[in-house]
């Protein structure tokens, strides 16, 4: 673009005791504005064609600021490094498998600084019990799978080794999976679960009430029934 | 169990129910002769709130209007009660008292009932709205029951049910034979 001089406006009709124009007149006021905001100034100097901004800034000095761009760019790059982390870390923890509070024994839950102490060697080599293997494929544990979402922190409440050696009952002792609940029909036309704990599990997920036969005698047995 | 093996029976309840059973009670059999032994049949939600009990042997028609009565009228409630649980347990509380007045003539005060029931004190005899005491037969203590505790949960009314409304024994002993 051809600078614009004073006869130019002049021919344009504006009056010359005006101070001159700059070639875009919103920059020319967005630099009386912004007199100390260095970012508007450099802004300035870019749209006069790198001339020298004389009645800007009349004192010598660096047309582009790269102080204040070097902060304003580092700054920059911590905030995405740190959002890029952030993201990382929680999608690390929700990774991670968790126990659920309700499979941890009372004693655990009762005493938390047994739980924070150190480990022993000696506890440390003892053999795992046979709850370990309970999360195998022929023995599901749906209580043990279940997960919770922060991450494990080093000085961590619950540590593994202690809630794999607390007692449990024996599996046959466990609510049998869902997919296992067999009926009986016992003589009548009525399909009866095996207990009414698997009864009401499958009348919770089906959406169905639960009838109970309290009686005397053995139900299985016409003979004692 | 003669009402349970009617196909519309187990049909009925198979379709809205999850059945299962207990053993809480024993009887004796004395040269081939059954002595004592009762059964109470409970209409519950999952979580074990008791909505009805059959107390005693019925027919096949009795326990199919019964559980029938139990599926509509829980229906019902839900639509009334609009996901309250204090309006759903007052619908219910309605219901027992309703059937109560029609079916045995005793029309309550709902609450009197509130404030002076408690299960450890419950007997056959309820006290109608004029402070009278009546005597009721086995369902109808049962909607007595209902009506003064509704959705009471079931481990904590069925010794109150078999012991007091069916006079049997809770008791983990086997059947014994002599």
């Amino acid at each position: 673009m051809p600078p614009v001089t004073r006869r130019a406006h002049a021919a344009h009709g504006r009056c010359p005791r005006q101070p001159p124009m700059k070639p875009w007149g919103d920059i020319y006021i967005v630099s009386h504005l912004l007199p100390s905001f260095s970012i508007g100034r450099l802004a300035l100097a870019y749209y006069e064609h790198g001339a020298k901004p004389a009645s800007v800034s009349p004192t010598p000095g660096p047309r582009i600021y790269w102080r204040t761009v070097a902060v304003v760019g580092a700054s920059a790059w911590l905030l995405v490094a740190a959002i890029v982390g952030a993201c990382v870390l929680r999608q690390r923890s929700a990774e991670e498998p968790r126990v659920s509070l309700k499979v941890l024994p009372k004693e655990v839950i009762t005493s938390p600084s047994a739980i924070m102490e150190k480990p022993s060697p000696q506890k440390q080599e003892a053999p795992k019990p046979p709850v370990a293997p309970a999360a195998s494929p022929e023995t599901p544990h749906p209580v043990m799978l279940a997960k919770i979402t922060p991450p494990v922190p080093p000085t961590a409440l619950f540590r593994e080794d202690r809630i794999a050696s607390a007692p449990l009952l024996p599996s046959s002792e466990q609510p049998l999976p869902q997919e296992t609940t067999d009926f009986e029909r016992c003589g009548t036309q009525v399909d009866f679960a095996s207990n009414p704990s698997d009864a009401a599990r499958l009348a919770l997920k089906e959406r169905k009430l639960l009838l109970v036969l309290h009686l005397s005698g053995e139900f299985e047995d016409s003979k004692f029934t | 169990m003669n009402a349970l093996s009617s196909e519309e029976v187990g049909s009925y309840l198979n379709r809205y129910f999850v059945s299962s059973y207990q053993k809480v009670g024993t009887f004796q059999v004395v040269n081939g002769e059954k002595t004592g032994g009762n059964v109470a049949s409970y209409f519950c939600l999952p979580d074990g709130s008791v909505l009805h009990v059959v107390a005693g042997p019925v027919d096949a028609a009795t326990l199919l209007r019964e559980a029938r009565w139990v599926v509509d009228t829980r229906k019902l409630a839900m639509t009334e009660s609009k996901g309250n649980y204090a309006r759903y347990r007052a619908f219910f509380r309605k219901a027992h008292a309703e059937r109560l007045r029609k079916e045995h003539n005793l029309d309550l005060d709902p609450q009197r009932m509130k404030d002076t029931f408690s299960l450890a004190s419950f007997s056959n005899q309820a006290i109608d709205k004029r402070g009278q005491r009546r005597q009721l037969g086995t369902q109808g203590q049962v909607h007595w029951l209902l009506a003064s505790d509704p959705l009471v949960k079931i481990e904590q009314v069925y010794s109150t049910v078999f012991e007091k409304i069916l006079g049997e024994k809770v008791s983990t002993l086997p059947v014994l034979e002599k």
